[in-house]
């Protein structure tokens, strides 16, 4: 009995001061844009909940800048009370096992499709796969969490060839897989 | 017993992984990381039930926009009262994550000697005014901008969380100093141990948690007053506040429940660091917590 109380009481007493509950909901979507084996960009947009859409526009209206500011902020403030410099853009490309390194958002929009706020942005990849890609979105503070559905992804292959595209699980994080 | 022991530590793993990982690391430190050392934080940051937890938040947060987007076409009673359960079973899940509230509350009544009824008020009057120091900042913040958010709303939020800090080394504190003057007071003239007084003011403590505003409670409301539903809005973050409480008490009356529960045998070993070694450590604890944020955030 007493090693079960112990337990608990360790667990509670010692429980790190991280915030781990989201407050922020995003339902991405990803058009991967292709020449045979060659990954020029990805084309991302994300669709946030109704809820925190009227707070990005309460605080920024329609202003891009503002918002681009409030989404990818340099300092973040965490909900535990502290706060870290920006870690990347949440969004994560393997390609062949190898994440793609740097990767920064360009022609970054803002705008609200009822009441929704959805942002828009694209990657340039630039790069030749052999087999594999992943791309995954993911917070690595909690607060923004990604709702990954494969139906909101899909690629377009200028040389009209065909690919797999699915949705796996790894280490409980869903990530989109294309394969050549 | 070895098999429960090593049980008990693979929750604690279950549980600490997670949130262990969670410190940010630079983007040029993560990139020159194995892929394997990589794959191993990811596997930790992402616990499956914080994972489940999180979809059940995503779904409520859903669910709830649904209704007050109905609630701003039909005024229905039972609309809103499903509206205010869903609000409530929010709160519940949305507290149930790790957070500073629970470590606070938890040392707290392990280092204190309090009845239930104070430790329910405590825990209450938190998650109270973590729901309430969200809606008077909108409310404020409207009131003198003509706003219901604004960027800076997030400035003030870091001195709030200051401010907390600054609270939460205050109560480690005021738990740390009477011992160790009771400690020093029975080695110098009593050779019997003197039960130190209560200290850690319980309006400090609920303070402490509660001056951090809830972002999901600012959010609730603010999506109800820009479609002008105010006093349903009222009525939804004192329904999601009350879920929140629920969460904190259960976690504060098991730990009150377990303590008391340990305490019968006394002259054990065990008797011995409830008793000592554990208000200490409270105390520790409580400050390094406090330390630690007030560091991440000047």
């Amino acid at each position: 009995m007493k090693i079960w109380i112990l337990t608990f009481l360790f667990i509670v007493f010692i429980s790190p001061p991280a915030q781990a509950h989201p407050h922020v909901f995003i339902t991405p979507k990803a058009t991967l844009v292709l020449n045979g084996h060659a990954v020029s960009q990805i084309n991302v947009e994300w669709d946030f909940d109704d809820m925190s859409s009227a707070l990005f526009f309460e605080s920024c209206g329609s202003d891009s800048a503002a918002i681009w500011n409030l989404v990818f902020p340099e300092n973040q403030l965490l909900v535990n009370g502290g706060q870290a410099p920006r870690i990347g853009y949440y969004t994560t490309v393997e390609i062949d096992g190898v994440p793609v390194a740097n990767l920064t958002p360009a022609y970054f929009t803002a705008n609200y499709v009822n009441g929704i706020l959805r942002c828009q942005f694209t990657l340039y990849i630039n790069r030749n796969v052999g087999n594999t890609m992943k791309i995954w979105f993911d917070d690595p503070t909690t607060y923004n969490a990604f709702d990954i559905q494969s139906g909101n992804f899909q690629f377009v292959d200028q040389s009209g060839a065909s690919h797999g595209l699915q949705q796996q699980t790894e280490d409980n994080i869903d990530k989109m897989f294309l394969s050549w | 017993m070895k098999l429960r022991l090593t049980f008990s530590l693979l929750i604690i793993l279950f549980i600490h992984c997670p949130v262990m990982a969670n410190a940010p690391s630079p983007p040029d430190r993560l990139a020159a990381k194995p892929a394997i050392l990589q794959q191993a934080r990811d596997s930790f940051q992402h616990n499956a039930l914080l994972v489940e937890l999180t979809k059940l938040q995503q779904d409520l947060n859903k669910n709830i926009a649904v209704k007050i987007k109905e609630l701003k076409q039909q005024k229905d009673p039972l609309l809103l009262f499903s509206g205010l359960a869903i609000a409530f079973i929010y709160g519940i899940f949305h507290a149930l994550g790790p957070g500073h509230g629970k470590s606070i509350i938890s040392s707290w009544v392990i280092a204190q000697r309090r009845s239930l009824g104070t430790i329910l008020l405590v825990s209450v009057s938190a998650a109270a005014l973590h729901a309430l120091t969200a809606a008077l900042i909108v409310g404020c913040t409207y009131i003198l901008l003509g706003k219901f958010a604004t960027v800076s709303t997030q400035q003030l939020d870091v001195y709030l969380q200051i401010a907390a800090a600054i609270l939460v080394i205050g109560i480690g504190l005021a738990l740390l100093v009477p011992l160790v003057y009771t400690g020093l007071t029975r080695n110098r003239f009593h050779p019997e141990p003197i039960s130190p007084g209560p200290s850690g003011k319980p309006f400090a403590v609920a303070l402490s948690i509660g001056i951090v505003p809830c972002p999901v409670t600012s959010v609730i409301l603010i999506f109800c007053l820009t479609l002008g539903l105010i006093w349903q809005g009222i009525l939804l973050v004192l329904s999601f506040a009350a879920g929140m409480g629920l969460s904190l008490v259960a976690v504060a009356c098991l730990v009150w429940l377990l303590k008391e529960k340990v305490t019968i045998p006394k002259l054990s070993g065990f008797h011995y660091v409830l008793t000592r070694v554990f208000p200490i450590a409270g105390g520790i604890f409580l400050v390094v917590i406090g330390s630690t944020l007030l560091c991440s955030l000047l």
